[in-house]
């Protein structure tokens, strides 16, 4: 065998291959090669310091941290599923109010027919009949209110949005400003 | 029958069924498998520890995405290894510092031999650390955690050819680098 070869097999050596033959040959080789001989030590040497026992343990209470990371991992994530189920619960409630309110709100007057019907004389009824009508007249009335506000809104809305660009580029520019200002001050003290 | 009988597989899907205190029996039998590939890579004995537990919060969190067609060994040194690489790509380290190097057997060795000895683990240690990482940690994985050609193809996801190429590299180095240096001494 010669170094090519020699240098060839020293490769499958460490991959854990090479045949019976190749063996033989390789350490006959090394028995006259120097160069070779040095080198195989070498890497043998090194791979082998690779495979003792670099003396790094883990600490005994590893696994007791993990697990102690982990649960409160978990409880995280616990508890922000229970904070958007119950976020969903009160959205829920108030979707179901508000479309309970509006359905009142529609059937008014076939509420206020049946109840006048249901009561006849009774004190009861006609004490309800009382208040769903104090409570119509008052829905009424804020309906009435934000109708006009819209329509005001409405009529105003183009001068509403043209004084609000005006704020926002007079806030831009003052702050341009106030930063030149800045700037021109900083120099002036550096230079001093 | 005991916990530390079951087989890995069986501890996973004992966990991902509900029992998640069997984690634990998990992490016992490859924390030092994880410390290992970590140390490999990364010196400082603090971030090895804390690096090693957030690697095993890392498996816990993918149990599900095991295959048990491969050795759970080769999967979790995969997530080590990646989520190792992670860390210093961030950190932009490379090579790191020489540590301590751990005192061998001496078994009646005289203190000079002993000495020689020391100093020729040193250089060693010395000539792997100063690898390129893409050239070291094939060499890692294969000399020092006994990960097979296949097995290395699935940590680094890169094709055989490469790792086969990457190892037989790494050896040439390492050869020039330690050859290099005996013959510094002898001259």
């Amino acid at each position: 065998m010669n170094c090519k070869a020699s240098q060839d097999y020293m490769m499958k050596y460490f991959d854990g291959c090479g045949n019976d033959i190749e063996s033989a040959q390789f350490k006959q080789h090394l028995k006259t090669c120097k160069n070779c001989s040095e080198e195989f030590e070498n890497l043998n040497e090194a791979f082998n310091f690779l495979t003792q026992d670099n003396g790094v343990e883990p600490p005994l209470d590893f696994e007791a941290n993990v697990m102690k990371k982990i649960d409160s991992m978990e409880m995280v994530r616990r508890k922000r599923t229970e904070r958007t189920l119950i976020l969903l619960y009160w959205a829920a409630t108030l979707a179901l109010g508000a479309l309970f309110a509006l359905f009142v709100l529609d059937a008014k007057e076939a509420i206020l027919h049946s109840v006048s019907r249901a009561g006849n004389g009774s004190v009861l009824a006609n004490a309800l009949y009382h208040v769903l009508n104090v409570f119509y007249g008052l829905v009424d009335k804020s309906f009435d209110f934000l109708l006009q506000l819209g329509i005001i809104v409405n009529n105003l809305y183009r001068y509403i949005v043209a004084a609000a660009a005006l704020l926002l580029l007079a806030a831009r520019t003052d702050l341009a400003g106030l930063g030149r200002k800045m700037k021109l001050k900083e120099s002036r003290s550096g230079l001093k | 029958m005991e916990i530390s009988d079951y087989s890995d597989y069986d501890l996973i899907k004992r966990i991902l069924a509900g029992n998640k205190e069997l984690f634990s029996e998990l992490v016992t039998r490859y924390k030092k498998l994880v410390f290992n590939v970590v140390y490999n890579m990364i010196h400082d004995k603090q971030e090895v520890n804390d690096m090693s537990q957030e690697i095993f919060i890392r498996i816990y969190q993918s149990l599900h995405r095991y295959n048990p067609q491969f050795k759970f060994s080769t999967w979790s040194v995969k997530i080590a290894t990646n989520y190792c690489l992670d860390a210093m790509r961030k950190k932009k380290i490379d090579s790191l510092p020489i540590d301590e190097v751990p005192d061998i057997p001496s078994n009646g060795d005289t203190p000079e031999v002993r000495y020689i000895k020391k100093e020729q683990s040193i250089r060693i240690k010395k000539a792997i650390e100063n690898l390129p990482e893409k050239y070291k940690i094939p060499v890692i994985l294969f000399h020092q955690n006994g990960l097979s050609y296949e097995e290395i193809t699935k940590v680094l996801n890169e094709p055989m050819t490469i790792v086969k190429n990457r190892l037989y590299r790494a050896r040439l180095m390492l050869r020039e680098e330690l050859s290099g240096l005996r013959k510094e001494e002898i001259s």
